[in-house]
This record gives structure tokens, sequence and C-alpha cells, in this order.
């Protein structure tokens, strides 16, 4: 709505001018679904003889208590004070169906995205069960009004082991994962961030991290309870990582993708086996070839991806490369308990 | 090309007579962070560092950035990285006093821009283009920054 402006007070004990009046009554209309089940108020200008006891202060009371959260509300809505500034965030054009998020006053609009569009986002590559907890999880959030899904060319569902040398190539700082060793090689991971949502004056956001809603002043604090609504969907099926908000992943948080890399090369290597050995700041496999029972460390992951292998022969060293590279595969269908 | 340095001038001139002495002040601290960045090779180094099985993203790690001599805290910088972008946090000292601070987020495909807070010598805030104050105190900073080099130092003491 137009800005709600006010030369004075409005309410008990206020000013009262007439063109305020009708100026609250028409913003507290705008919003009046919030504070149901409270009628429509007459756009009149007018508080009547004994405003304490009109229906235009009744609205002020409701709107106090159900938006702006006061224990004890005082029905004044003073110039550039809490309630004055809370109504011209929350009022809203009639046309705009305004959401209420559960346990919270913060208003917003249904996002114009369908569950299908969002749903569509998901990779091809997902595992099948994991695939079914974040549609879940999908729908659960568009029903309150959110469009989750996979934000397309950012390298946020499933990735190659060549994605992940490009993604440390363009940001070493940004992950800790070599080539095989995410869970976005497995299909058992997404980041599923928010496609679009809307905010209560009707204007959309494509803010997948929402980074924007975090500086919007009346939403502040609202990110954190969209994202832990978004992880109660999850129910101990998808898991989140502590300091990552959108990655969800098949597996729980502390399980080791160079675990899983070290087990997809021992599938390729059959009678070779691989292991990594967990802790250390080096992430270094080890091999131990048929012939030679005793380990061996080979070298990181991002090496063996160069085609650098150590302590081996030039023999033992294809071998190694060649299980390295059918990981890739092996990791879209493996399943390690 | 001429008309845009025309508007240049024009826009330059707006700033001045806006900002006034807070500018010039604005100027003083750039130049010393500036030069905090350029003498950063010389600084001595306090660095905290979790080294976690978590692959996915890189956990964060802090460092102090020391003058050697009297050890006065000059920066404090830490980043986390998270998947495909990282942030990076940065606090610049002089005399246990706020200069700046500043927030960017690199590599994120919707590339928000640079934050940052500058500040007056008295700690008053001199300009800024974000809402968000520092994500830990500034009083903080400096108290986990003492903490830190008492601890160093006592366990060297034996
Ligand atoms: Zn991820």
């Amino acid at each position: 709505m137009a800005k709600l402006i006010l030369t004075g007070s409005v309410g008990i004990g206020g000013k009262n001018e007439s063109k305020d009046i009708e100026a609250v009554q028409k913003a507290l209309n705008q919003c009046i679904k919030l504070l149901a089940p409270l009628p429509k108020l007459k756009e009149d200008g007018d508080l009547g003889k004994n405003p304490a006891s009109s229906k235009t202060v009744a609205a002020i009371k409701a709107f106090q208590k159900k938006v702006v959260g006061m224990a004890n509300p005082d029905g004044l809505i003073s110039v550039d004070k809490g309630t004055h500034r809370k109504l011209n965030e929350t009022a809203v054009p009639a046309n705009l169906d305004l959401l209420t998020f559960p346990g919270t006053s913060f208003t917003y609009v249904k996002t114009t995205k369908t569950v299908e569009e969002c749903i569509a986002t998901l990779p091809a590559e997902l595992r099948t069960d994991f695939k079914i907890v974040i549609i879940n999880v999908i729908k659960e959030m568009h029903k309150l009004g959110f469009a989750l899904g996979v934000l397309q060319n950012a390298r946020a569902g499933y990735r190659t082991f060549q994605d992940q040398i490009i993604v440390r190539q363009k940001d070493p700082k940004a992950s800790g994962a070599g080539p095989g060793e995410s869970f976005h090689h497995y299909g058992l991971a997404v980041d599923l961030g928010v496609l679009q949502w809307i905010d209560n004056k009707g204007k959309a956001h494509s803010d997948f991290w929402l980074g924007a809603m975090d500086e919007m002043a009346g939403y502040k604090g609202f990110s954190s309870k969209i994202w832990a609504k978004r992880d109660s969907y999850c129910v101990n099926k998808a898991f989140r990582l502590r300091k990552e908000r959108i990655h969800l992943q098949g597996v729980p948080a502390t399980t080791s993708g160079r675990v899983w890399l070290a087990k997809c090369m021992s599938e390729a290597g059959k009678a070779d086996s691989y292991e990594y050995k967990k802790g250390g700041i080096n992430k270094k496999y080890k091999c131990k070839v048929k012939k030679d029972a005793s380990w061996v460390e080979i070298g990181t992951a991002k090496e063996l991806w160069m085609g650098i292998v150590k302590n081996v022969t030039a023999e033992q060293k294809k071998k190694i490369i060649k299980h390295f590279k059918a990981s890739e595969n092996i990791a879209k269908t493996i399943n390690i308990q | 090309m001429k008309k845009l340095t025309i508007l240049f001038f024009c826009f330059m001139a707006v700033i001045n007579v806006s900002y006034g002495e807070d500018k010039v002040a604005i100027g003083e601290a750039n130049k010393k962070v500036k030069a905090i960045d350029d003498a950063r090779d010389d600084l001595y180094q306090l660095e905290i560092k979790q080294h976690v099985e978590v692959s996915e993203g890189v956990p964060p790690s802090v460092v102090f950035f020391y003058k050697p001599e009297r050890e006065e805290l000059v920066l404090v910088e830490f980043s986390a990285g998270h998947e495909i972008f990282s942030v990076v946090y940065k606090y610049y000292f002089e005399n246990k006093k706020i200069i700046k601070y500043s927030k960017e987020i690199l590599n994120r495909p919707d590339n928000p821009p640079k934050r940052a807070i500058i500040y007056g010598s008295d700690g008053s805030v001199l300009w800024k283009n974000t809402i968000n104050e520092p994500v830990i105190s500034v009083k903080n900073i400096l108290e986990i920054y003492s903490l830190n080099m008492r601890l160093i130092q006592d366990a060297s003491k034996y």
C-alpha cells in the first residue's frame, strides 16, 4: 500500500484527526485477515464519542497483540513508533492474499511458482529414497508459500568429479571436498534453497540463500525460521550440516565422503583395497595391492585426479588411476551402511 | 566520455556537501586500512582453525594479525567456505580501536555487494552500507584476542 502517513496519533488518548483515523482504518482493513475474527472496519474517519469502545480501537489493540506482539496493547498508534511502523510493513493492497508464518507474526504472499516447477529442479541423478524425502520437503514448504528447489548452473545438485574440481578452482576457500569426496557425486545431496518468496508488499524475491531477506528490516530473524521449518520436514532421512544452511544429504552429517570414495575405489579394484584414514590434515588415501600386503600412502583425491600416485610402481599407478576414475560411476549407485 | 566526467564531478560535489568533515575522516580511515593491507605479509599471525572430517564446506578459521612489536592487534580476518562460495569478515584496528569492519561474499552466483562499516576515532559510525552490526562484537573480538595471546604466552612459560 501507499505509506501510511499520520500527522498525529490515533487511538486511546490520541490526537485523533479525522483523516488520520481514516488512514488507519484503511491500513487495518488491508491486514484484517490477521485480526480474525474481527470484521472489516468502516472507513469513516470517526472513533465515536468514546474511542476506547470503538471498533477501530479494538482493531488497533488486536493488531498490537497479534502482529506487534505487545503483551498489554494500549490501543494507541503514535507517529513513527512501533505500531505505526509495523502497520506500514504489514498493510498490503487487499488483492494480495497474505499469509502468516506459523508461530510468528511474519507476513508474506504465496509464491507464484508451482510445486511441479520446484520439483523439476531436482537433478535426475538423485537416489530414489532420498528424492522422496526431498520432494516431500519441497511440497510441505510450498504449502507454506515458499518455492524451494535447486539453483540451476550453480552446481547445487549432482556434481561430476570435474565439477568438484571447478568449484575448488573458482574459490579454493569454498569447499573442503576433493573430487569424489562430496555427497553431491552420490546422488545423495542437494543444496535446497529458496527459488522464490514474495514479501507482504507483493514483491517477488529470487533469494536462494535468503541473504536479501536477512537485510530487510521487516523480516529480521525470519530466514532462520524458514530454514528450521525446512529441516523439520527432513525427519531424520535428510540431514543438514552444522555450518551449511542449504545443503541436505541422505547420510548423517558426520559421514565421511572420503571413506565412501575409498569404498568406491575398492569396489572398482576388486582384489586391491583402498582405505582412507579419518582425521589428520592431509586427507590422504592408502592402498593395499594384491602382491604387497602392506598399506601404502598414495596421495590425496586431487592428486589422483591429476594422475599423481605416490609410492607405487608404474604398473600399479595405472591401475589405481583406473580405479579412481571408475569410482565416479560406482558412486551413483553404491550403498554403504 | 565527456558527459561521464561531468556527471562524476557533479556527484563528487554532492558528496562533498553532504559529508564535509566526515569525508576527510573516512579518507583517513581508508588510508589506514590500506596501510594494514599492504603490511599484511610483515605482520605476525595467531590462527584458530578446526580440523574436522566434514568435507562439503570449509570450517571457519580465524586469523589475528598483529604487529611484532608490542603485539598490537591490527587485523582480524575470518572466513568460512560454503561449498561453492565463501564469506570473509575483516576487522581493522588501531590502538585497540576499530577502524573498519567488512563482510565480503565471494563467488556466490547472486553476487551480493561487499558490506562495510567505517568508524570514527570515537567509535561512532562514519559510513556504512549495511544495517548489520559486526557478526561478532568488537569488544568480544578484542577479548578473544587477548585471552588467546595470554594462553600462548602461558603455554610457553615452562
Ligand atoms: Zn551441498
